[in-house]
């Protein structure tokens, strides 16, 4: 079965390229020139993925993303320029699973697509029965017995690390905000305070999960929007 | 002039003087009497007391009073009979009228003449006060400083307390300057006058003193005030005037930005219309590993144009003053594994990667910083050998955060390390580049370091090849969201 995408955006030429490339990927493309378009073709067509453009000339995109967010399984990959971190954390918040920066090349838009497919299945088909265990280059985890090992030895994590380990391993791939993270492990609203407490956290994890806290191999940040537990590049 | 009667002490004073002056004169008479001069001699020693009084007193009140005794004692020591006041020939009346008539005529016109000498001199003290005070404005270095001290000379002229008070954008200025008095008789009087700039009020002189006010006086506090606010108001002008220019300055700086930017995106845009013609001309003739390189040659470009269409971006938002910072805690390794994902897989170099041990969290806007040791990071790459080693280390020192990129490049000649900020500044072409870049990056790189409080400077390295240091301060607000 052919996955559908839904590609929203109004430069021409992007759309032409996007196209070409993900139809050569077997993937089935339809498309909308302004948001007004992109929120019908969502809601009536309720495709997999939607490639969201957050420079449209009639609506920017958290609007887009309010109206179809709560009618709609699919998930949203918001596109947008370098240095607009603000507008990706918002549309992050309000909804949307991942993004890309332009000009972004053909092997990531590819790789996020994945990575946003594999999710939306995951959660379809296992959404009662959680994951008993994972393991990822030398990093496993036991979810049943809350155990990590690296390279086969036992890590000791805080209550409060495990979780955020996690919440990043079920979403392995996708960016999570610091908002998000917070949210979900601390239960309150992000303030100053809580994301401050976050990094350090995220800081003392790293230092006993990754060989190289510098160049860490399981969780990346994506700086000024959040973390991301890496997947592989199949 | 209306002190007459106000002032007590010196009515006293003058009436001793009118007093002393005629005994003086009387006595004087005597003594010529005695030598037997003739009376006429006596009439104009007289009439010389007379003078001396009205020069030395206030008003022609004492003069006519001087003249008045005059006569008095005329008639009682010298006119027959003698000690007596009255006289024995009637040709003596006509003396004394004309004594008198001449003493008051004299005594009204020494009157004058000192009146005048006094109103000369003056105003030539105001003058010279109203010249000091532009002098001050002339040569002034700072405006503190000369407000300062024309409140001192006009306190010391005026005798009183001095205040000025200006208005500027950083808030109201005051300038006070206190003579003391010698005696506070009287009640203190205060006057003020405004400030203008332009028809606007731009501040306030005003005056406190004991010292007896004359509308004259009153007068001039004005004329000064007024000298004060004409040298205010060509300092306002001559500081729109130099705003002025840096403006027209900033204009033909910001006109060759563009132009030498049209002439840079030029050329790989002609490369890249040239290599897609070619191909789309002669798509079947071509061969596989051509149309890629071709195609490899378009993308280069296109990397180029959007690495320097952003380097113009943030370098117009530096200049426009729009670099808004959102700064948060950030931690070093958060910063440096976003880089390390972004530059180290692309490049041939081996990367080494030094951080502490234990957390160090940096106030900075993680975007802009990153923006930063990106560039530093890329510059290392281009300049160095594709098999040496690039170094990225992070450390705390005392209150602040030093980041440093150091290569084992080509290195930079020490008399450049300060140039390179500069905008416009490119370097030679280097290992990888085939082209040489729009010179924008590294003041980029400056101003957003210095928005942060920070500093940032290139030292060599050793054996060879250049060190940035980017020094952060580990204190400092972090920004509202």
């Amino acid at each position: 079965m052919n996955e559908k995408i839904l590609i929203v955006e109004d430069d021409r030429s992007i759309r032409s390229f996007m196209r070409v490339l993900l139809t050569a990927q077997n993937y089935h493309v339809i498309e909308a020139e302004d948001g007004n378009g992109g929120i019908t073709l969502a809601l009536s067509n309720q495709p997999d993925v939607i490639l969201l453009d957050l420079g449209l000339p009639d609506n920017d995109g958290l609007t887009v993303i309010r109206e179809i967010r709560p009618h709609v399984n699919s998930s949203i990959i918001v596109v947008s320029a370098r240095g607009k971190e603000n507008d990706k954390v918002s549309a992050l918040d309000e909804g949307a699973d991942d993004y890309l920066t332009k000009p972004f090349n053909a092997q990531e838009l590819l790789a996020r697509i994945r990575v946003a497919l594999r999710h939306r299945k995951a959660t379809a088909d296992k959404a009662v029965i959680p994951e008993e265990s994972f393991c990822y280059e030398g990093l496993c985890v036991d979810f049943e017995r809350r155990k990590v090992l690296v390279n086969q030895q036992e890590v000791h994590l805080t209550p409060i690390e495990y979780q955020v380990l996690s919440l990043l391993i079920k979403h392995q791939g996708k960016v999570l905000t610091y908002r998000f993270i917070v949210k979900e492990v601390w239960g309150s609203v992000a303030l100053e305070s809580d994301t401050q407490t976050l990094r350090v956290t995220m800081a003392n994890l790293r230092r006993k999960i990754e060989a190289d806290p510098a160049r860490p191999s399981y969780i990346v940040t994506e700086i000024g929007i959040g973390y991301r537990f890496c997947e592989d590049p199949s | 002039m209306d002190f007459r009667f106000t002032d007590r002490k010196r009515a006293g004073r003058d009436f001793a003087i009118s007093l002393m002056m005629v005994a003086f004169t009387t006595l004087v008479s005597l003594f010529f009497k005695s030598l037997d001069f003739q009376d006429a001699t006596l009439t104009i020693t007289y009439l010389l007391g007379v003078m001396g009084v009205a020069a030395l007193t206030r008003g022609k009140f004492f003069g006519i009073l001087a003249s008045f005794l005059s006569v008095l004692s005329f008639n009682f020591f010298f006119t027959q009979p003698i000690f007596t006041f009255y006289i024995n020939h009637p040709d003596y009346l006509v003396t004394f009228i004309v004594m008198f008539v001449a003493s008051v005529l004299i005594s009204s016109l020494t009157t004058r003449l000192t009146h005048q000498t006094e109103l000369s001199n003056l105003r030539q003290e105001r003058l010279r006060l109203l010249d000091e005070i532009n002098r001050l404005f002339i040569h002034s270095v700072s405006i503190q400083d000369t407000l300062g001290k024309v409140a001192d000379l006009s306190a010391s002229y005026f005798k009183g307390e001095v205040k000025i008070v200006v208005l500027t954008q950083g808030g109201p200025l005051l300038f006070k300057s206190v003579v003391p008095f010698e005696t506070d008789d009287f009640e203190p009087t205060i006057i003020t006058h405004p400030l203008t700039t332009e028809s606007e009020m731009s501040g306030s002189f005003s005056l406190k003193t004991h010292h007896p006010l004359t509308e004259e006086t009153a007068q001039f506090t004005l004329n000064v005030a007024n000298q004060i606010s004409a040298a205010l108001e060509k300092e306002a002008l001559l500081r729109t005037q130099t705003q002025a220019q840096i403006e027209i300055r900033e204009q033909k700086l910001r006109n060759s930005l563009l132009g030498a930017i049209s002439h840079d995106l030029r050329t790989p845009l002609a490369t890249i219309i040239g290599s897609t013609d070619t191909i789309i001309e002669n798509y079947d003739q071509l061969n596989e590993p051509i149309k890629k390189e071709l195609l490899t040659n378009i993308r280069d470009d296109a990397e180029w144009l959007i690495e320097s269409v952003e380097n113009i971006l943030s370098f117009t938002r530096v200049e426009d003053g729009k670099l808004k910072l959102n700064k948060q805690m950030e931690s070093v390794e958060d910063l440096f594994g976003d880089l390390v994902s972004h530059v180290v897989s692309t490049a041939k170099q081996k990367f080494v990667l030094d951080v502490p041990d234990e957390l160090l969290m940096v106030p900075m806007d993680g975007a802009l910083m990153e923006k930063v040791l990106l560039n530093l990071l890329n510059n290392a790459v281009k300049y160095s050998p594709l098999d040496s080693e690039i170094t990225l280390r992070a450390y705390r020192k005392g209150k602040t955060a030093v980041f440093e990129v150091s290569d084992h490049g080509l290195g930079i000649p020490k008399e450049q390390h300060e140039k390179i900020f500069e905008r416009f500044y490119s370097g030679d072409v280097g290992y990888l580049t085939k082209r040489k870049g729009l010179g924008l990056g590294l003041s980029i790189c400056k101003a957003i370091v210095e928005a942060h409080n920070g500093s940032i400077s290139a030292h060599d390295n050793h054996p060879q090849g250049s060190l940035f240091r980017v020094v952060l301060p580990l204190e400092g607000g972090l920004s509202d969201e």
